[in-house]
């Protein structure tokens, strides 16, 4: 059984390969301009995306103002921590009272001695309280 | 010189012609794209008439198969084989042009039974016809390994390489056909 016996040569001559050709590239520059159709579109929906909606996301998200404020006035209560839904709320402890702030006592004047060295780039800085009768 | 030694020269030539080609192809030369589908035009044509067998069909096939040659270009890999590769890609798309021929001209009839109808007495009395309904009645992979191996004379690594599958599968596929040719052969002459 000669199998090669079924090859024909194909029917295709130089014209229809020419005429293939053309259309492959035709083919190929259409796709290369649809390619930047398409990328120009991507580009400008980003840029639309970045122009148009992060300033309306930042509108609506107004920043709050945070206010610490100190009293050593008597506390009201405290808040428990939220459990699931559903158990019982545990009745609220009173926290302890916090404590009264003391005075911070009046900064006390400094002496600065200088030590030079040998060495011009070290020094030995020392730094010691005032005393009152100096 | 002997006349073996010029033909490897040639073949060398021919191959270094082919790979500067390709690289610049690959580098996005448009002339160097067109000089491509000029030196391999004739191998691919040839393939995808041994698949399809219709004129049209073939023309659409070669079409596809550069359309699909511009697209996967910068993914070949210069240490493989070109033709290998390059047939790989015919093949796809010539299954893909016969799964679209069956769905929509073949009758199921047609599909199921490989039995000849009664007009075409006179066509079964040449071997050679007979021969050709053999190989188109093989199941598809065997079918194809037969037509790039046995028909078209495509060496076995270069049909593996076509099939995505080892030389011992070709080989094995080949072995079944030829068995199932015999037989077919023997119950229809």
């Amino acid at each position: 059984m000669n199998l090669d016996q079924l090859r024909t040569p194909h029917p295709l001559h130089d014209a229809d390969f020419a005429a293939i050709r053309a259309r492959v590239k035709a083919e190929i520059a259409q796709r290369e301009e649809r390619g930047w159709v398409v990328l120009l579109l991507r580009f400008a929906f980003a840029a639309g995306l970045v122009v148009g909606v992060v300033p309306f996301t930042r509108e609506r998200v107004p920043e709050v103002p945070v206010q610490v404020a100190v009293s050593s006035r008597e506390p009201i209560g405290q808040i428990g921590p939220i459990g699931p839904i559903g158990p019982p709320i545990r009745p609220i402890r009173p926290i302890r009272p916090i404590r009264p702030i003391r005075p911070t006592p009046a900064p006390t004047q400094l002496t600065r001695i200088e030590i030079l060295t040998e060495d011009p780039t070290i020094r030995i800085i020392w730094l010691t309280p005032k005393e009152n009768n100096s | 010189m002997t006349a073996e030694a010029v033909v490897i020269d040639e073949s060398t030539r021919h191959d270094d012609s082919l790979h500067l080609t390709i690289r610049a192809a690959q580098a996005g030369d448009a002339a160097a794209f067109e000089e491509l589908m000029v030196l391999t035009q004739q191998r691919v044509a040839q393939i995808a008439w041994a698949i399809l067998g219709d004129r049209e069909d073939v023309k659409d096939a070669v079409q596809e198969t550069f359309l699909r040659l511009y697209r996967f270009l910068g993914r070949y890999d210069a240490k493989r084989d070109f033709s290998g590769w390059l047939a790989r890609i015919t093949v796809n798309v010539c299954r893909d042009a016969l799964r679209r021929r069956k769905r929509v001209f073949e009758p199921l009839a047609d599909l199921e039974s490989p039995e000849p109808r009664a007009d075409e007495d006179l066509i079964h009395r040449n071997d050679l016809a007979l021969l050709r309904r053999a190989v188109d009645a093989l199941p598809p992979k065997e079918r194809l390994a037969v037509i790039l191996r046995e028909v078209e004379g495509l060496p076995t690594d270069e049909v593996a390489t076509a099939l995505g599958s080892t030389v011992t599968t070709v080989r094995v596929q080949i072995s079944r056909a030829r068995a199932k040719l015999r037989a077919w052969m023997e119950k229809h002459s």
